[in-house]
Order: C-alpha cells, then structure tokens, then sequence
C-alpha cells in the first residue's frame, strides 16, 4: 500500500491470525473440552466454555485494537551515511477507545510499541541504519498487535510511505585523512590558493582561513591547526572535487564532507565546486545544508535528477 | 555520530520480575485445593520448589543447571510412581502435573515458559473440578482463573500495570459470559465417558441400608446429609401424607428384615382417589439402587425399575445425583392379593414368642374385622406404656417378644417390625416399609429437603376392599414424629420432653424456634436453594436435562445437530452484538460526549468531522462554508479546547459547556444562497 500522507486502516486491512501461543491455547482448551466430555463434568464444561468464549472476544478486541486506526508519516532529519536514519511514524487514534501495545514492525521484527490513549497520537521513532549516501526511502512497515493477550495478531498490509531521508556522505575519518594525504601529498582541497612560504603551525582561531588549515594535524588527532604564511591569506576558500583528482569519488566526497563540516564549525565561509554544480561560498546552517545535500546527491555521470 | 551504535530490534520478551511474581502466585492459588488429595510430601516438595523459584527472583540468584533439573524430575517421577503404583490415571497424572509445574518453574526464562506455564494451571484448575464441584470451589477457582488472565496480560503486554492487567482480564471474561452461556447449554453433551472413570471416582456416601435390624443398634443414623430433595409442581402435600417409600421389606427370621419377595409380580395398576400430586426427585448418591417414590406412585420414569410393592429402584447403584419425575396418589386403592405375595406378606419363622401369638390371637378373637384387629394394635401401643426413643436399649433373640412386653422402648423400626409381626401372627398380610417421612420444607425454593435422619419404617396391612394400607405405629405412640417430623422429635429429644403426652400448647412452646435460630435456618434454606440450583444447572446438567431445555424451548425433537446449529447461530449473533456494541461504546468523558453532541448537530446540515480533523480545523472549515453558525462554533470550539487542555475543569465549567452545546442551533438553509 503506497500512500503519501496518511492511511487509515478499515476491516480490509486487517489480517488476523493466531499466534504460535494462540495455537497452543487451542490445543490447551481441546485438552480441557476432553477431560470435560470424559468425566462429564459441569464445572469442567464451565471453564473449558469460559476460556474459550474468552479467546473468542479477545480475537474481537485484537481486531478492533488496529481497526480505524490512522497512520500518518512523520519528518526525517538527515544523517551522514554509517548513522541511523530516524523515521518517525504517527498513529492516531481518532476513536474514543484507547489502543493498547500497537507495534511497528519492520523486516518481521517488532522495533517499537506504544499505547495510544482515545482521540490521542503517538510517534513512534524507527532507526534504519543508513548505510549509503543519497536518498533513503522509509521502509516498508507493518503494524501490528497482539492486544490484549497475545494469542492473536492483527496486521496491517505493508505499508510504504513517499517519506525518504536524505543522507550525507560519511564525513572522512582522521585515517581517511591521513591515507588521502599519503596519496596526495601536494593537493588538498582549498590548498591551491595562499602563499607558499609555509613558516610553522598555530592554534586555530575564528577567522583564520580554511585553506591553511592543517590537515596533517588534523589527521594526527591534534585539532584543528592553522599554519601560518607570511603573506595574509584569503579569507574565503574553495573545496574542490578537482584538487582531490587521484582518489576515487566516494572518499573524494568524505573529504569535501569533513572540510565542510570543519569549515562550518570554524565559522569560515566556504564555497564548494563540482563537476556540474558551484557553489558560491557562504555560511550558516541553510548553506551548509545545501553543500552537504549536494554532496549527497552527486552522481559522477550526470543522469536523470533525482527526486 | 554519537548514536550510530543504536538497537534497531526491540529488547527480546523476557517477561520482568513483577510477571513472575504473579504467575507464582497463580500456582500457589491454584495448587492449594489439590494439597487436599495429594500426600503431604508432594505439597511440601512443591511448596519448596515455589519458595525456591521466589528466592531466584527476589535474589536474581543463578538458575539451576540441567543436570540438577533432569535429577529433580526423575525422583519426582520415582516418587510418583511409587506412591500410586502408576503414573497415569486421575490422581497418578494430577499429581505429576503438579510437580513438574513445580519443576518447570524453576527454568522460567522467556515468554514462551511462562505462557505453558499460565496454561498448564487452567488444566490443572479443572483437574481440581474433578475432586469437588462445590460452589465455594468454583468461586475460589475463579479468583485463579481471573489471576491467571491477568498474569497472561501482563506476558502479552510487557510493562503493563497489575490493577490495569486484572481490569482487563475481568473485563475479557465478563464479556465472555453470555457466550459462554449458550456453549455450555447447547453443546452436545455425551452419555458416558471417553475412555472410562479410574475405579476411585466415586466412594464415601452411604445410602439407607436395605433391612431392618430392631435392637441391633441403639443409636439411630443423625446424619444430616441429604437424602434427596422434592419440588412438587402444584399443591403441598401434608407433612403427615409425606411418606416415601424406598423399599418394601416382606421377609424376616424374627429378627432381620429384609427385602425378599423378588420372585413376586410386579403390582401396577391400583385406583387412584382424590388428586394426584406431581413433583421431581432429585436423589443424591447412596451407592445403593433403592430409590424414594411418594405413596403411591402411578408412573415409571423411563430407566428405572419398579420393584414389586410400588417402589423404584435404579438399574444399577446411584453413583450420580439422580433426578425423575413422578406422579402419585396420596389416597389409593390397591387391588387383589395373588397366592404368591399373600404367602409372602404372612410369612413368620416358629421362633417369634408365646406371649407375642396369643396377643394376636386374643384381638383375633375381640374382632369382627381385619380392621378391627388392627385398630386393636394402635390402640395396643398407644394406651400400654410405650416410650419413643432415639436411644432404646439393645434386644435379644427375640426382639418383637422383649419390645413387646418388656422394654416398650424403641424408634419406628422397632414399632413397624412389631406390628408387622403382630398382624402376620393374625393372620393378616402385612409387610414393612422403609424410607423417609416427612422433610424439612424450604420456602426460599419451593421443595422439600430430606435427609438421612428422616428414615423411617413404618407397616402396611392388607385389608379386603381396601387393599394395601398403610399403618404407621410410631404415629399411635408418639404422634409428634409424623405431625412434625424427625426434625421436631430431636428437638424435643433435646429438651427432654416425654413423647405422646404433651399438650398442644407446651408442643408449640417446645416446637417454636428462637429468633436466632429461625434466622440461621432461613439463611440455610437460602443456601440450599442457591445449592440446589447449581446442582440442577452445574452438576446434573447432562444429556436428558438438555433435552429437556431444549424441549421446553420448544424444540420437539432435539438432536445433537440442532444443537450445533443452534449453538453456532446464537455465537454468530453474540459476536455481532459484540462487534456493534463495540463501535458505540459512548466516550465516558462529559465534555467529549457533549462536543460529539456538537459535532452531530453540524454533521446535520452537512459539516460532518473528518476523523482526522482537529478541533480548530473543523471550526475553521464550518466557519468558511457557514458563515451564520460561526458565531457558536467558534464559542463551543473555544471552550471545548479550554476543558480538555487547559487548566482541569470545574463541574460548573463542563456544565455550562454543556448547557451551550444544548443550546446551539443550526438553521437547515444556508444563510444567504
């Protein structure tokens, strides 16, 4: 069942069957129904009669636990590649009877559950780890219960939602780091502007250049380090997809990720250039995003836009 | 990047240590009615083991290994085996169910134990059944099988709250009731059983003995257990007319009576006079045949034997409550007397006593009459100073002889034994009777209560033109035993009184009960009213009874089919009734019920709430399509948003919202089209 913004579960959307417990109850009660019919016993007959009518209304009430119930997709902020992305789902009770243990299911497996009370909503969060960078699509879902005594489960079809995650690449780690450096020891990105008369290394301040950040240093673990020219440089920098020519495109792209990152954090504006797209440098979170989103959606061999 | 190491999977159903607690508590609630009939090691081993399993819990101590578990359920088995000498049967099977839930306990680790567990005590809830269907028992166990849903909950909802899980599980078998109802009265029911009762299934009740024994005993049975009990369809018999015949005694050696006569016809026909009574009997077990019949009864239940001298006897001993319905006559004629039963009802041994045959002779010789011969005898044991006892001293050889002329003390069987002598002496036939007289009348359910003590023995004479009737001496001695009944004679016995001599007033003053003892004995009749009931629709309810439903139902001939019919299309119907009534269950909040007031007001000229729509969101549409209510929506809307979450409201607050919703209006037209 594909639907963009909200499904409301009717009596055709509901399966219901019994569970490996139910069955067992089954067998439990012909177990009972036999020792009654043996020893023609009234109190016997009573309570055999009593617990099956019991799992009798409860099939009901399993039923009627997901009947009606709305199910609408929640946001998804982005992650970097390697994190879970959090979906979030929202079921909405829209009668006057509280839902009880309603569960989220995802690859058979039961990853959340919440009682949602009468006229009320509930969002349940749901980790998907995100392995690769671009867009996530929210998996296919179930929900499902097993109110209120386990012996049934009701479910829903699988339900797929058009909400997606957009995912950043995996920003490059400081071995990443150190590995792009032995392959490249004369290019980094933003390195090709600023003097060369490289005189030592100072602590990091606002304001200093990006592009006389020191990546070695970086990678060593010893924080961000400035090294100091002794002509003035710039103040804007370029990252560049060219300048990391040799590597191959995704740790190209893990590099722009961090220097972005470490960019934005230093409070330093930056501009991003790509194959098909620039970036005219600037700051703050609206930028930031759009470079890291970028970074996420970029395809080597331009093919059809995404969407 | 702090959060890439997150569980996807929610943590596995391992049920906390609360479940725990309850399902324990569950098994002690349920295995304590079955310590009754196991041997005390096994209730002590399984209480070890409880105590045991509570200790790993509270203390989170290591469960124990296999090995140690394996052991455990070998000698468990030994023991078993070696108490009952096998390890199947009823009690054998019970008792091993019980260990090794015990057993089973101690390895409690996922959801899946637990639930085996919770379902291994609903079988052994109905095992208790099997040892006793009382009333109490079944309230008890109620009680367990309400605990044992609970503890089920809490496993299907882990984290659930106990007051919620017991709300729910009460919840879930009241609604189950009346479904339960129609399964338990329609489903087929099945003579016999599927693979036969252990041979321990019945034992300890004693009926009535089959002879009298004047002499032998000096305590006569005060047992107050219940004979049977007998619901008349129309008018009351008095208690003097309750004589219940059992069996007719025709054979003595002077000392011993006893049944005899087996070779005689069968009587059946007689001559009824006045009106006949209709009533049910409902006999408990006596592990004997003999059954009760009012005199005289004119039917034969089917089933059931009739035994010559109008008495009912079972095919085989009455093992179960029996119930059979009877017509009798209280005033009777009997007919002719055949060669076989007049020799039989005048059949005396050599031995009875000089002084007992020249009595007889002598009234033989003062009368003109059988009759009068027999109104000699009354009249015998009612002038001469015969005392009834409940403690008469122990007889001889010749019991008739000594009671007769020495120790003139004595309960009915001495008095029926001696007239019956007496008149065969004479010449006339006659035979002893033994059954129950009278009984105690419950009004709380409209039948009689008789019990053991209520025996009595009592003679028939036959007399030409009249036939068979009958005399009761002990009604010539002490008249308060018929008129008021072994109840009264104890009670007198009690106080001391002497028999046959007391006035009517200081018999009422003896008789009447305290207030105390008036109120105990209504709260008894009450009770065994409320007994009899679940006897009638519990414990007797088999396959003849559900005919006998179905039949008043008005179903003419009920089969095991019907039933089934029957049974699946009321279910369907209950479920339905379920499923609707389950859509308009009325939201028990006052402020939401006045606001879906509101909402179907405006659903009536066309603004009907999506289910999605909130409050705001509704108010903003109506006011956009109708523009002339916008006024009292947005009033409503506002003060319903206020009551639900806002401050908590006052009653006065929610009823001046409801009193608004009353008020508002909504004209059919639209304002200006």
């Amino acid at each position: 069942m594909k639907s963009p913004t909200s499904v409301v579960l009717g009596q055709r959307q509901v399966y219901i069957l019994p569970t490996r417990h139910g069955l067992l109850f089954s067998l439990v009660l012909l177990a009972l129904l036999l020792a009654s019919v043996n020893y023609n016993n009234g109190l016997g007959f009573l309570l055999t009669f009593l617990l099956t009518s019991m799992a009798i209304v409860a099939i009901l009430d399993t039923q009627r636990n997901l009947l009606r119930l709305r199910i609408s997709p929640g946001a998804c902020a982005p992650v970097f590649a390697g994190e879970n992305a959090q979906f979030t789902l929202c079921l909405h009770n829209d009668t006057h009877r509280p839902r009880r243990a309603v569960q989220l299911e995802f690859n058979k497996q039961r990853v959340a559950r919440s009682d949602i009370g009468a006229q009320q909503s509930a969002c349940l969060p749901l980790a998907v780890p995100a392995t690769r960078r671009g867009w996530l699509a929210c998996p296919t879902l179930v929900v499902s219960t097993q109110y209120p005594l386990a012996l049934m489960r009701a479910w829903s079809p699988r339900l797929r939602f058009e909400q997606r995650c957009l995912v950043y690449p995996t920003p490059a780690t400081e071995a990443t780091l150190t590995r792009a450096l032995e392959s490249t020891p004369a290019s980094m990105p933003g390195m090709q502007a600023g003097g060369d008369d490289y005189s030592g290394l100072r602590p990091f301040r606002a304001g200093d250049s990006a592009q006389r950040i020191s990546w070695k240093t970086l990678a060593r673990g010893q924080g961000l380090h400035t090294k100091e020219f002794f002509d003035g440089g710039q103040q804007t920098l370029f990252f560049d997809w060219q300048s990391l020519a040799p590597l191959d495109t995704e740790t190209r792209l893990s590099l722009l990720c961090r220097a972005v990152l470490e960019a934005e954090g230093a409070g330093q504006p930056y501009g991003l250039r790509l194959p098909h797209l620039t970036l005219q440098p600037g700051s703050g979170e609206q930028h930031q995003h759009a470079c890291l989103e970028a970074l996420a959606l970029f395809e080597p061999w331009p093919t059809q836009p995404a969407t | 990047m702090a959060n890439a190491a997150r569980h996807v999977k929610l943590a596995g159903p391992h049920p906390d240590r609360h479940t725990a607690y309850w399902l324990l508590a569950s098994v002690l609630l349920v295995l304590a009615p079955h310590a009754a009939y196991q041997p005390l090691w096994l209730s002590l081993g399984v209480l070890a083991l409880l105590a045991w399993r509570t200790l790993l819990t509270l203390r989170a101590w290591p469960v124990p290994g296999r090995l140690l578990r394996t052991a455990l359920t070998l000698l468990m088995t030994v023991l078993v085996y070696n108490y009952y000498g096998t390890v199947f049967g009823r009690d054998a099977g019970i008792a091993l169910l019980c260990g090794m839930l015990a057993l089973k306990l101690l390895e409690l680790r996922s959801q899946r134990d637990y639930l085996l567990a919770a379902f291994l005590l609903y079988f052994l809830i109905l095992a208790s059944f099997l040892y006793s269907q009382s009333l109490w028992l079944a309230a008890y166990l109620l009680g367990a099988v309400l605990l044992c849903t609970a503890t089920l909950v809490r496993l299907a909802q882990p984290g659930a709250e106990g007051r919620y899980a017991l709300r729910l599980a009460a919840r879930l078998l009241l609604q189950a009731l009346p479904l339960m109802l129609v399964m338990y009265l329609l489903f087929p029911r099945m003579q016999g059983s599927l693979w036969g009762l252990p041979v321990d299934a019945h034992g300890g009740v004693t009926g009535m003995a089959d002879e009298l024994r004047p002499g032998s005993i000096n305590q006569l049975n005060q047992s107050e257990a219940i004979a049977f009990r007998a619901a008349f369809s129309g008018a009351l018999p008095a208690n003097a007319d309750l004589y219940w015949r059992s069996l007719v005694l025709w054979q003595t050696d002077g000392r011993t009576w006893s049944r005899g006569g087996q070779s005689l016809p069968v009587e059946r026909g007689f001559e009824g006079l006045g009106a006949p009574v209709d009533y049910v009997i409902t006999f408990e077990a006596s592990n004997k045949p003999w059954l009760v019949a009012l005199d005289l009864p004119a039917t034969q239940p089917p089933n059931l034997r009739l035994l010559p001298g109008f008495v009912l006897a079972a095919a085989a001993p009455v093992r179960e409550r029996l119930r059979y319905a009877l017509t009798s006559w209280p005033r009777y004629r009997t007919g002719a007397l055949s060669q076989r039963e007049r020799a039989a009802a005048l059949q005396l041994p050599a031995d009875i006593g000089v002084r007992t045959r020249d009595l007889a002779r002598q009234w033989l010789q003062q009368s003109t009459s059988d009759a009068e011969v027999v109104q000699a005898a009354l009249n015998y044991f009612h002038s001469e100073n015969f005392i009834y006892t409940l403690q008469p001293p122990l007889l001889g050889n010749q019991p008739v002889e000594e009671f007769l002329f020495e120790v003139r003390r004595g309960y009915c069987e001495h008095y029926a034994s001696a007239l019956v002598t007496l008149m065969r002496a004479a010449g006339i036939p006659a035979r002893a009777l033994a059954g129950y007289q009278g009984g105690e009348f419950n009004a709380s359910g409209n039948y009689f209560i008789v019990r053991q003590s209520d025996a009595h023995a009592w003679a028939e004479v036959w007399l030409e033109q009249r036939g068979w009737v009958r005399v009761d001496p002990t009604a010539a001695v002490a008249p308060e035993r018929i008129e008021y009944g072994a109840d009264a004679v104890r009670r007198l016995a009690r106080q001391g009184a002497a028999f046959g001599q007391l006035p009517a007033e200081a018999m009422r003053r003896a008789l009447s009960l305290g207030w105390l003892e008036d109120l105990a004995r209504q709260g008894n009749h009450l009770w065994d009213a409320v007994d009899t009931l679940w006897n009638e629709w519990v414990l007797d309810y088999s396959v003849e009874r559900q005919q006998q439903l179905l039949r008043r139902l008005g179903f003419e001939a009920p089969s095991p089919l019907l039933m089934v019919e029957l049974l699946a299309g009321l279910s369907a119907l209950l479920l339905l009734g379920y499923a609707v009534y389950g859509w308009r269950v009325p939201s028990r909040d006052p402020v939401q019920r006045s606001y879906q007031k509101f909402c179907r007001k405006l659903a009536r000229i066309g603004l009907v709430r999506a289910p999605h729509e909130g409050a705001q969101d509704f108010a903003r549409r109506c006011t956009q399509q109708r523009p002339d209510v916008a006024g009292g929506v947005a009033r409503i809307t506002q003060h319903y948003i206020r009551l639900r979450y806002g401050a908590p409201a006052t009653r006065q607050d929610r009823q001046q919202f409801k009193r608004a919703v009353q008020t508002f209006r909504v004209a059919k037209k639209t304002s200006a089209g």
